[in-house]
């Protein structure tokens, strides 16, 4: 009985002194794959460049503006089809004004694009940006681009020189002033 | 001396050269309301003064937006800003809230128009506009857009 005990104890010591090794010689516990979630927004914009803060009317017989290269940049979602851009006056009767009720009209304005031939600034808006450019005030020379896969991320580079033309000989002398809007949608 | 009128030139370049970028361009709201912001950034040398305006628009069956006077009886537009100051190379956040009073979908644009300097002297004053478009939706905002267009006519994918 005794010798069994022994051996019972033995036996006991052995198994105790494997579950000491043997987890050390067991393979490695590998955890659960854990994953994490990645995201990265990449939100629409449009940025335009280039536009100076003011333009000025120098030379004869027809007035000019230096050129204005504008350049258009945007990121656009996969959904958009289209970028626009336009030139306009807001009140094209007095695209320039002198502040004493004498006016030069967006019809006297020219614009051209790109070296373009000049047109007059009494056009009507791209639709995309009807509402915002002005009925009658708008200069015939923006930019229209078709958003594809191709060019969901872009950029237009654009040159614009303004004229004045048929300017009336009685317009009194003075400093002549106005705002130049450019809108820039895309749909 | 060369060097000098260079120097001239390559200042002269960056005090006129500007650049506006506005963000987010589209947003979505559900339940007839919608709390939102765009950024316009003044990534320009010289301060900005920022100005917006809010604007109904509609769209054609070809996709485009007819832009409107903002129809007061329908929506009601709080801009927390209507102006702002932008200095150089730095960027603004325009804050706004539309509520939409009718079930059909509110579209709604606002306009910052951006110009450098406050009044031009002579000439032109430049001014740059790039509108932030806002799809309010009667039920849920998801796909309000893509509902929208849907429901004017504009064929998927155009």
């Amino acid at each position: 009985m005794n010798s069994l005990k022994r051996y019972a104890v033995i036996a006991v010591a052995f198994i105790l002194t494997l579950g000491v090794v043997l987890p050390a010689d067991a393979q490695a516990i590998v955890s659960s794959t854990a994953s994490v979630n990645l995201s990265y927004v990449v939100g629409e914009s449009i940025t335009v460049t280039g536009a100076p803060p003011t333009l000025t009317f120098s030379g004869a017989p027809f007035p000019a503006t230096g050129t204005m290269t504008i350049v258009t940049t945007w990121v656009l979602a996969a959904t958009r089809t289209h970028i626009d851009t336009n030139l306009f006056f807001a009140t094209p009767t007095a695209a320039l004004t002198d502040g004493a009720g004498d006016n030069i009209p967006s019809s006297q304005v020219f614009a051209n694009f790109n070296g373009s031939a000049f047109s007059a600034c009494n056009s009507n808006p791209a639709p995309e940006v009807t509402g915002i450019a002005t009925v009658g005030g708008t200069c015939n020379v923006g930019f229209g681009v078709a958003i594809t896969s191709a060019n969901r991320s872009g950029s237009n580079s654009s040159a614009f020189v303004l004229q004045l033309q048929g300017l009336s000989p009685s317009l009194p002398a003075g400093t002549y002033t106005g705002q130049l809007s450019i809108v820039a949608g895309a749909n | 001396m060369k060097i000098f009128w260079l120097l001239i030139l390559v200042l002269s370049s960056a005090v006129a050269a500007s650049a506006q970028t506005v963000g987010p361009l589209l947003a979505e709201g559900g339940k007839g309301r919608a709390r939102g912001e765009f950024v316009v950034t003044n990534n320009g040398v010289q301060p900005m003064v920022t100005t917006v305006q809010a604007m109904t628009f509609k769209l054609s069956p070809q996709g485009e937006s007819i832009f409107l006077p903002l129809d007061t009886n329908n929506v009601v537009v709080k801009l927390l800003e209507t102006s702002a100051k932008i200095g150089a190379k730095q960027n603004h956040v325009f804050a706004y809230e539309v509520q939409c009073m009718s079930q059909q979908p509110c579209l709604v644009a606002m306009l910052p128009r951006m110009v450098t300097g406050l009044h031009t002297s002579e000439g032109l004053q430049i001014g740059i506009i790039v509108p932030h478009s806002i799809y309010l939706c009667a039920d849920r905002a998801k796909d309000c857009r893509k509902r929208v267009r849907l429901a004017a006519g504009v064929p998927a994918g155009q």
